[in-house]
């Protein structure tokens, strides 16, 4: 196990750089001028000229990105002009609150849609199969930002349950110190049980929201490849030598998670671009929500520095999923 | 092709699923065409005089807080969400197979690496991509096309390349090779038609993943911007509208955009079904 780990961190480590390679180029080769974009949409032609310089996009593109990776390895994102902070400070405020809501929504949306999947297999074509089925096929339709307003709707102004979207808590609690950033975390920290409580209660419908969309395609994928999985011959043998129903299964399942595994894998990084939508509404003041002000205000710099967190984040739980999934496929790990 | 067709219906009659899948999908391609000339009012037309009002005979599905009929967006929306994604992805099929067959057939440092790059791609949250090159590369529509069509391109690709490593092992390009064919005319005259089977049975699905990110991307301002008839913005103006109970100024273009997508995946799975009546 030792040796793979080190085998896909090394992975992870050249994946790294072909993601910052990436994102400079791809931003560098699309048409349109990022200088007119960071001077703003009222700027004169000598202004644009100067914000060229200043950005260093006059030099030959090769050193700009020495100079790009350069700035980079001391974490360095550039200021934004917009809140006028470091964008490396900017983003670091505001990543546990997105990071806290994928890990939610990942652990819940697996927990939930395995069991599903694997009773599905079990009884193929039965009621429930036929009605998780119908659900698997709407969820992948609507957006999530569209559930969470249902839920909205439903939650906040029908029933009253659900406290209103404004915010990571209710504007009247006072925070707790910062210390990760997450004030249900926070709070629990300090023992400011208040707005720990608070925190968790804005989390549950933006979490549920992103559980309905994303459950449905876990599941499927743990109902096919469960009941290939049931089909095929060492099953049957196990059946045939008489093993217990209970210990079968348990192979099947074991067999079934690892392509569902790396799947989850997968969708990780949809789910991150699905937070943002979702942080929007619910104005959960986490990177999405600062990427997409940074968006609709043209901050170069800003928007850049989320697009490398966000691919970073992205490989890290690849990688993360890569290990549990070698922790639970043996094949892998040799 | 006639034999296709009347397969094809074959298969879509016996299911309710797939039948439903192709009404719903006909309608929508119907609304595209002709969507703006059905509308009871000019969809940009906004009416002072009638805010917010709920869901009636004469507003179907109510008005806005600008007073436009809801209604009448509804329907013509299908004409710029459809058109950008047709476009988009007939940008990523075109170029996906390209680089599918290459990638596929060539077996050198440069395909590899290449095959790894798009790989790569389709890893990333592709809505945040796709919200920052449109906005670096200037918000307009154009630019939407052309950014959400360069970044599927890596489904096409994956898609095709797999095929073509089936192709290639084949007799018929043995043949092809013996009988001394250039690599060029190969690859393009007979792998590539061969090829091209799993991405057009994709474009079904795809089109409607393409309609979701359209409509996301100008959920959060990045995509169509409003007054234009188009859900995502049309479901963002009513974000504010539905903490007040007007629910009908989000839901009836959220409806509208899910049904469109589920019907196109349908439709998609229904293709697979009618190519391959094998699989499950």
């Amino acid at each position: 196990m030792g040796k793979y780990v080190l085998k896909r961190l090394f992975i992870m480590v050249i994946q790294l750089l072909g993601v910052v390679v990436f994102v400079f180029f791809i931003l560098r080769l699309l048409p349109g001028d990022p200088a007119i974009v960071q001077a703003g949409p009222f700027a004169s032609e000598e202004a644009i000229e100067i914000t060229r310089k200043e950005m260093g996009l006059d030099k030959p593109l090769f050193e700009q990105f020495i100079a790009y990776m350069k700035q980079l390895t001391k974490g360095d994102l550039g200021e934004s002009y917009v809140t006028g902070n470091d964008v490396a400070d900017d983003l670091r405020i505001r990543f546990s609150a997105t990071i806290s809501l994928v890990i939610i929504a990942t652990i819940g949306a697996t927990l939930i849609a395995i069991p599903l999947g694997i009773f599905q297999a079990l009884h193929p074509d039965s009621l429930f199969d036929r009605i998780t089925n119908i659900y698997g096929l709407l969820a992948g339709s609507w957006p999530d930002f569209f559930v969470g307003l249902i839920l909205i709707y439903l939650f906040f102004y029908l029933l009253g349950w659900a406290p209103p979207p404004d915010g990571k808590m209710s504007p009247l609690i006072f925070p707790p110190k910062f210390i990760t950033g997450s004030y249900l975390v926070d709070g629990l920290i300090t023992g400011n049980f208040e707005a720990a409580r608070s925190a968790a209660s804005h989390l549950v419908l933006p979490s549920i929201a992103l559980i309905i969309s994303y459950c449905g395609v876990i599941m499927k994928m743990m109902r096919t490849t469960m009941i290939h999985v049931l089909e095929s011959d060492f099953i049957r043998y196990a059946n045939l030598i008489g093993l217990p129903k209970k210990v079968v299964r348990n192979y099947a399942i074991r067999n079934a998670l690892s392509p569902v595994i790396s799947l989850i894998g997968i969708r990780i990084g949809v789910m991150i671009g699905g937070t943002v939508l979702i942080e929007q509404v619910f104005s959960l003041g986490g990177l999405g929500q600062y990427a997409v002000q940074s968006a609709s205000m043209s901050d170069y710099n800003a928007l850049t520095g989320f697009l490398i967190v966000a691919c970073i984040i992205t490989l890290v739980s690849l990688l993360a999923v890569d290990l549990i999934q070698a922790s639970v496929d043996p094949r892998i790990r040799y | 092709m006639k034999l296709f067709l009347s397969m094809g219906w074959e298969t879509i009659k016996k299911s309710n699923l797939y039948m439903f899948g192709f009404i719903s999908s006909v309608i929508f391609l119907i609304l595209w065409a002709i969507g703006p000339y059905l509308a009871p009012y000019n969809p940009l037309y906004s009416d002072f005089d009638s805010f917010n009002l709920p869901p009636s005979s004469q507003h179907w599905f109510g008005t806005d807080q600008v007073g436009m009929d809801i209604f009448s967006r509804v329907i013509s929306a299908p004409r710029i969400d459809l058109t950008i994604a047709f476009l988009a992805n007939i940008i990523s099929v075109v170029i996906g197979s390209i680089l599918g067959v290459i990638t596929g057939y060539y077996k050198n440092w440069w395909s590899e690496a290449l095959a790894r790059i798009l790989d790569l791609i389709q890893v990333f949250p592709s809505f945040i991509l796709a919200m920052t090159a449109v906005v670096i590369s200037g918000q307009n529509i154009q630019n939407l096309i052309i950014v959400i069509g360069i970044f599927n391109v890596p489904i096409y690709a994956r898609l095709v390349r797999s095929k073509v490593y089936a192709v290639r092992e084949s007799k018929f390009i043995e043949a092809a090779i013996c009988t001394g064919n250039s690599d060029r005319r190969i690859l393009f005259f007979h792998i590539l038609p061969s090829s091209l089977q799993p991405a057009y049975i994709q474009f079904s699905v795809v089109l409607g993943w393409v309609i979701l990110l359209v409509s996301s991307l100008s959920f959060v301002g990045v995509g169509v911007r409003p007054p234009t008839a188009e859900w995502g913005a049309m479901i963002s103006t009513g974000v504010p509208q539905i903490l007040i109970g007007h629910w009908w100024i989000p839901i009836f273009p959220g409806l509208a955009l899910g049904l469109c997508v589920l019907s196109f995946g349908i439709m998609g799975e229904a293709l697979n079904k009618i190519m391959d009546p094998t699989r499950l």
